[in-house]
């Protein structure tokens, strides 16, 4: 009889042993892969930030460009603004 | 109650002697099974909503890990050479008009030497001509 109470404590200790290591492995497991989900995360924010940054930095450029037309022909050349249409060709056609 | 307890351990008689100590074991044995139990019951309980966590996270991350790879290769094969030929492409014009070196600055772009620029407008000119 007291052997069997025994039997069952040490049963339930055991289980007790068992969870606690299933849980260690779940938080460390937890814990490395939303590290790696934060740092995916935070790639696509800087590559995000950095396209932010020269969408903002051409839209300057064609602003300035407003002001000085010396830059249109690089901005024409990274396709930032249409090369301006052939004023003669309508001549032409008359 | 507490009689036992005061006493000191010479005074204390053999289990087998004192039916009030066996009792009392038993108490505490069944006790102790009870709490082990419900510790057992909270483990369960807490492995299974972190096993759950897990199973979120890593669905999330299977789905998110293709998208920022490609993402990233994209970037770097693809964008970040053409933002870099526009940006040196804008130092190169913010040298010859020097009215343009503030829209640079206030993007902490550092103009640079002018007679430096010989190795990095090589590689500027036919990406130009494109």
């Amino acid at each position: 009889m007291s052997s069997g109470k025994n039997l069952l404590l040490l049963i339930l200790t055991g289980l007790l042993f068992v969870s606690a290591i299933l849980s260690a492995i779940c938080v460390v497991t937890y814990v490395r892969g939303t590290g790696e989900l934060r740092a995916l995360q935070g790639k696509a924010a800087s590559i995000e930030n950095n396209r932010t940054l020269v969408r903002s930095l051409a839209a300057e450029a064609m602003e300035y460009g407003k002001k000085n037309p010396a830059i249109d022909p690089l901005l024409q050349s990274f396709g930032l603004k249409a090369a301006p249409a052939a004023p003669a060709s309508p001549k032409a056609t008359k | 109650m507490n009689e036992p307890e005061s006493k000191a351990p010479s005074d204390f008689v053999p289990a087998s002697r004192n039916g009030n100590l066996w009792e009392r074991y038993e108490q505490l044995r069944k006790i102790f099974a009870a709490s082990l139990f419900a510790v057992l019951i909270l483990a369960g309980s807490l492995n299974i909503l972190l096993l759950r966590q897990v199973v979120t996270m890593r669905k999330d991350l299977d789905a998110v890990r293709p998208q920022v790879n490609q993402l990233v290769e994209n970037y770097q094969k693809i964008e970040d050479p053409q933002i870099k030929n526009f940006v040196n492409s804008l130092i190169g014009f913010g040298r010859t008009h020097p009215d343009f070196n503030p829209i640079l600055v206030k993007y902490k772009i550092t103009p640079g030497p002018p007679p430096v620029p010989i190795p990095s407008a090589v590689p500027m000119e036919p990406q130009k001509k494109k």
